[in-house]
């Protein structure tokens, strides 16, 4: 009955950010990184599983991404729930241009193709959306270009900034 | 550094293969480093292959001869035409008739009948390759003049893959049944040398193995150019008897 009685409960993992903050998180939601995956098939789940690449701050958020996009428990996702987390993602990316980035870093690292596709999405929106200026101070980008290099470089290309 | 902070360089490429090539070219004005990344040739196949909602196909308008060539294109999501480039200036001297060839990885091969060439000299062709998404040419250099002036030729253009490079082939059968093939390379591009015969194509139809007397060499034209090589094929012709 013990038995039984165990598996009834989900069970959780632990995950310790660079920092040293550690969150616990249900083993099935930390899978949807395939990174973790691997490491819980390879026994990591007794101890802590570390996770040097991510602050405490980004780890918290990937966090919440999981517990979204954790498999449900009860059988296939509707369609309504499928548009309920598109609406989600879309909030979750609308964050500030730094947080865009370190979610994309640990999209890469912890393998979350979701998130992955979700977060490049967003930055290719802003490089399309935004001048060549406007993109340098946006992501704090440095125009190693003289002034010549870079006129010459537009004056090939006139059509592409009509 | 491509952002103002480390990010792997093949996360960026993720990043940047999903943008419209419109967008990639302005992107190449951010700085140095992203020019480098637009440019790089991985950048460029991995671009290439990406599924890309924003690839719009090229759409060819033509007449007679080249002053009619325009380009517009068309969009894959909403079927909207738009633009409508002129091609006239590919060309540095005035064709007579041009063909199209490809389009191989999204580059087109035109070739364009030349009568007189800039120096007052009879020419008997130009070719140009060029992308219709970065609308960025190549003008290669002309064919040696031929002493037989009566032959019929028949181009070919594709990529191969063992070189990494596109190639340009020109097949000419001479009268008295003897051909003659030309192909244009990277290599032959950067030292403007001298047209090989590939091995196997003799000046004579000899090396080309079964070829009856009284044929011309051909290529093949149609859907093996889409994939990359070029096929010849040899077939019968009265003209020659």
């Amino acid at each position: 009955m013990s038995s039984t009685l165990c598996c009834s409960f989900a069970k959780n993992v632990t995950l310790r950010s660079s920092d040293g903050q550690t969150f616990e998180v249900e083993e099935a939601a930390a899978q949807v990184s395939q990174t973790i995956k691997r490491m819980i098939e390879d026994g990591c789940t007794g101890s802590v599983i570390p996770v040097p690449n991510l602050t405490g701050p980004v780890l918290a958020l990937v966090i919440e991404y999981f517990k979204k996009h954790s498999p449900p428990s009860d059988g296939c996702p509707t369609a309504l729930l499928e548009m309920e987390i598109k609406d989600w993602d879309a909030k979750f990316v609308a964050v500030d241009n730094d947080t865009l980035l370190d979610l994309t870093l640990a999209a890469h690292y912890l393998e979350i193709q979701g998130l992955l596709d979700l977060t490049c999405h967003r930055v290719a929106d802003i490089l399309n959306d935004n001048s060549v200026e406007k993109i340098r101070e946006i992501f704090h980008i440095k125009n190693d270009f003289t002034p010549e290099e870079e006129a010459e470089e537009r004056s090939k290309i006139q059509w592409a900034f009509e | 550094m491509l952002w103002g902070r480390d990010l792997p360089e093949d996360l960026s490429m993720e990043i940047l293969s999903r943008l419209p090539v419109k967008s990639l070219m302005r992107c190449k004005c951010i700085s140095k480093s992203w020019y480098a990344l637009i440019t790089n040739p991985s950048f460029i196949t991995m671009h290439l292959t990406s599924h890309n909602p924003n690839r719009r196909a090229a759409i060819l308008r033509r007449g007679g001869g080249l002053e009619h060539l325009r380009l517009s294109t068309l969009s894959n999501e909403t079927l909207e035409v738009s633009g409508n480039v002129d091609l006239s200036q590919l060309f540095l001297d005035e064709v007579s008739k041009v063909s199209i060839f490809g389009p191989c990885n999204g580059i087109l091969c035109f070739s364009g009948t030349l009568w007189k060439n800039r120096d007052g000299h009879c020419d008997y062709g130009r070719l140009v390759l060029w992308n219709p998404a970065t609308r960025e040419s190549k003008l290669l250099p002309p064919f040696p003049r031929q002493s037989d002036l009566y032959f019929f030729s028949n181009l070919g253009f594709g990529f191969d893959p063992k070189t990494n490079d596109y190639k340009v082939v020109r097949i000419m059968n001479f009268r008295f049944r003897h051909c003659k093939v030309q192909k244009f390379g990277k290599g032959d591009l950067r030292a403007n040398k001298e047209f090989e015969t590939p091995k196997g194509l003799g000046s004579s139809s000899k090396g080309l193995g079964d070829i009856p007397i009284r044929s011309k060499v051909q290529i093949s034209s149609g859907a093996s150019n889409f994939l990359g090589p070029v096929h010849w094929r040899n077939v019968s012709i009265i003209r020659f008897l």
